[in-house]
């Protein structure tokens, strides 16, 4: 497993959800999985994000989490700045794969009140079954 | 027809009996494993055939491994215990089970219910049957090794970690401080805990009982003597006066319970903090090391040590430390510790290192910064490393001032778990994170559970991250200095730098989300807001020379 900070971009197939947003079918959702250490490491990788999101046209936005394995306050910052992209896109943003420590921190820094968690990636792009809050 | 090895009756093989076939149970793969001596023998049906045995180096075992057809018993031109333990139990046809050139088994039958000789139908058929029945019988047997393999592998973590918890137990958790003195200690357990001990015990009239030992043998067992050995001692420095009687008596009692095979080196001494003198004897240990005014000295004392051997004798002898002087007792795991070329770092080195008072550093810090440097990055450690040192102030008002960045004057109590430094480089907070935890996790006993544990390394990070950037400017020439204590109370981290960024801000404002997320405040500024949500407190000492930043995490189960 590799420590260097790295994204890959997905694209999942739209799901029909019964229980999930109306419209959730048509909705344009990309994913990105985060890989690595989320610090000043990860700062031009996370520019590319943000880059990626202007005029993107989408709807939601999943950042999955899961992998990885160490998140330090310059990553907090890279993670505002692309919720601030977000946000001027108007783009939903969701997280997933959060352990219960970032969940607690992302809690304690209220980057929960930006993004929905959800377990894992499939509810995530779903849009259903969030984590109950606190 | 039945078969078997050391594994359980395999399902396949338990074929209609049509003849009679006695069990035959070869030690099987003599050639690499030996059999689980407390294995108990696979089942066998009471009104089942014998079972015969047939020992690893039986020659016959070797004749069967390079014939792998059915063959007649009589066929067997070998007067071996094998042979006839298996004509004695009525075997006429042998078939040997060979995986993968392996002879795991014997397929073995008596003879036919006809009376008749087996026909070569039945022997190929029978080849057959072994060629089916042998990889699968082996499969059982790797199974069955697999599975012991585990459960060793289980009781050993286990028992690794009920000797750290004896071993935590019986450390002293803060270090008294006479007036004028200042006593560390630092210890450091191999991963297979070794028995190192080390304790301080007050004695009347102010002065101080100094023990440093080492039990032979790691593990529980180390561990349960040398917490035998700590409390004779303890009875003993209480009641007798001179260091070697206290050892003779420690020894008498040692004696009578020691298991075989196992002593314990150890010193003791006895401190007078009023005049610097301390009178020690030896049992097999390492002797201390004593600066003086110009280097360091091993003032000597021998005995032979603790359990070995009843009635023993102990020299005695004294010395003085003087104002400004450092005495250090340790383990062998520092003179014993191999460089990468395995070469020993020796006495000499402790002696050189001791008597080296150019450095602008802590004594304890100083012996593991040489240790590191001898030994290379990829150094795994071998035993427990126990250093204690005895400084004597040297009463002038510099000493207010001590010259590791991480200590304070006064008021620092605990046992240090670890102290190390990383160059100011960014991203080297990834170091600190993982030593600290690494720190943590190994001293055991501290009800830290694991989200505690995150936390506090994720504070640490934040603190390290500050110390190389703001504290140090990201000067790569400079340090930043890391120490890990723990007392009754508290977990402490400290992490010093060079202040050479002006003070640190100290009042902290959570950050205002919403401003950064409309680009009214930069988005950045987490950092102490992190640390202060991620411990307990967190306590900022400022001079014009150094921030020391104290992450405090108390040693409650929850908070």
């Amino acid at each position: 497993m590799s420590d260097a900070f790295r994204v890959e971009v997905a694209h999942p197939a739209p799901t029909t959800s019964p229980g999930g947003d109306p419209g959730a079918d048509d909705a344009a959702v990309v994913v990105v999985r985060m890989h690595g250490l989320l610090d000043r490491s990860a700062t031009d990788e996370m520019a590319g994000v943000r880059a990626r999101l202007v005029g993107s046209g989408l709807d939601v936005l999943v950042l999955d989490l899961a992998d990885v394995h160490y998140l330090s306050s310059t990553g907090i910052a890279l993670l505002v700045g692309v919720l601030a992209e977000a946000r001027s896109e108007d783009i939903e943003v969701r997280a997933c794969g959060l352990s219960d420590h970032y969940r607690h921190i992302f809690e304690l820094t209220r980057l929960v009140d930006l993004m929905t968690c959800f377990p894992d990636e499939r509810s995530a792009v779903a849009g259903v079954a969030p984590v109950a809050d606190g | 027809m039945a078969v078997t090895g050391s594994a359980p009756p395999d399902r396949s093989l338990d074929a209609p009996r049509r003849r009679r076939t006695p069990v035959l149970r070869v030690p099987w793969r003599a050639r690499t494993v030996p059999p689980e001596p407390s294995q108990d023998p696979p089942p066998t049906a009471p009104d089942g055939p014998p079972q015969v045995d047939i020992a690893p180096h039986d020659p016959v075992l070797a004749y069967l491994q390079t014939h792998p057809d059915p063959i007649d018993l009589d066929q067997i031109k070998l007067d071996t215990p094998g042979v006839r333990a298996l004509r004695d139990a009525g075997v006429e046809l042998v078939v040997p089970l060979v995986s993968q050139g392996e002879l795991i088994g014997l397929l073995n039958l008596g003879a036919r219910l006809s009376q008749q000789e087996y026909t070569t139908e039945d022997r190929k058929l029978l080849e057959h049957l072994a060629g089916q029945a042998a990889p699968a019988l082996r499969v059982a047997q790797l199974v069955r090794e697999q599975e012991a393999e585990v459960r060793r592998r289980e009781r050993y973590e286990q028992e690794l970690q009920v000797a750290q918890l004896i071993q935590q137990n019986f450390l002293p958790h803060a270090l008294p401080e006479p007036a004028g003195w200042r006593l560390d200690a630092f210890y450091r357990p191999a991963r297979e805990v070794g028995g190192d001990f080390y304790d301080v015990i007050a004695l009347p009239a102010g002065e101080l009982g100094i023990v440093v030992g080492d039990v032979t043998d790691k593990g529980v067992p180390a561990a349960l003597v040398m917490a035998s050995t700590r409390s004779v001692l303890r009875s003993s420095a209480s009641r007798l006066v001179e260091p070697a009687e206290v050892l003779r008596r420690v020894n008498d009692v040692l004696v009578e319970d020691m298991p075989p095979n196992m002593f314990v080196t150890c010193l003791y001494g006895v401190l007078s903090p009023d005049t610097g003198r301390f009178r020690f004897a030896n049992a097999g240990h390492n002797l201390p090391c004593v600066q003086t005014a110009d280097g360091a000295i091993e003032p000597r004392a021998t005995g032979m040590p603790l359990g070995l051997l009843a009635g023993a004798d102990y020299d005695e002898t004294d010395v003085v430390i003087g104002p400004g002087q450092c005495a250090v007792l340790y383990s062998d795991a520092l003179p014993e510790a191999h460089g990468p070329d395995g070469e020993m770092f020796g006495f000499p080195r402790v002696v050189e290192v001791v008597a080296d008072r150019g450095r602008d550093q802590h004594m304890i810090d100083q012996i593991l910064t040489a240790l590191d440097r001898f030994t290379g990055p990829t150094w795994e450690q071998e035993d427990d490393i126990t250093v204690v040192t005895l400084r004597r102030r040297d009463g002038r008002a510099s000493e207010a001032t001590p010259s590791d960045p991480t200590e304070h004057a006064t008021g620092d109590v605990g046992r240090v778990l670890t102290r190390f430094r990383v160059r100011s480089v960014l991203g080297n907070e990834r170091e600190a994170i993982a030593k600290v935890g690494d720190a943590v996790r190994r001293a055991g006993g501290l009800d830290l559970g694991p989200e505690r544990t995150a936390a506090l390394t994720t504070a640490v990070g934040e603190a390290t991250m500050n110390a190389i950037e703001h504290g140090n400017l990201a000067d790569a020439d400079l340090f930043v200095h890391v120490r890990v204590a723990v007392d009754d109370d508290a977990l402490v981290v400290r992490i010093a730098d060079h202040a050479k960024g002006g003070p640190v801000p100290t009042d902290v404002a959570e950050p205002d989300l919403d401003a950064k997320l409309r680009g009214d405040q930069s988005p950045r500024g987490w950092g102490l807001f992190l640390m202060e949500s991620m411990v307990d407190d967190v306590r900022v000492h400022t001079s014009p020379e150094r921030h020391v930043v104290e992450l405090v995490m108390r040693r409650e189960d929850e908070r």
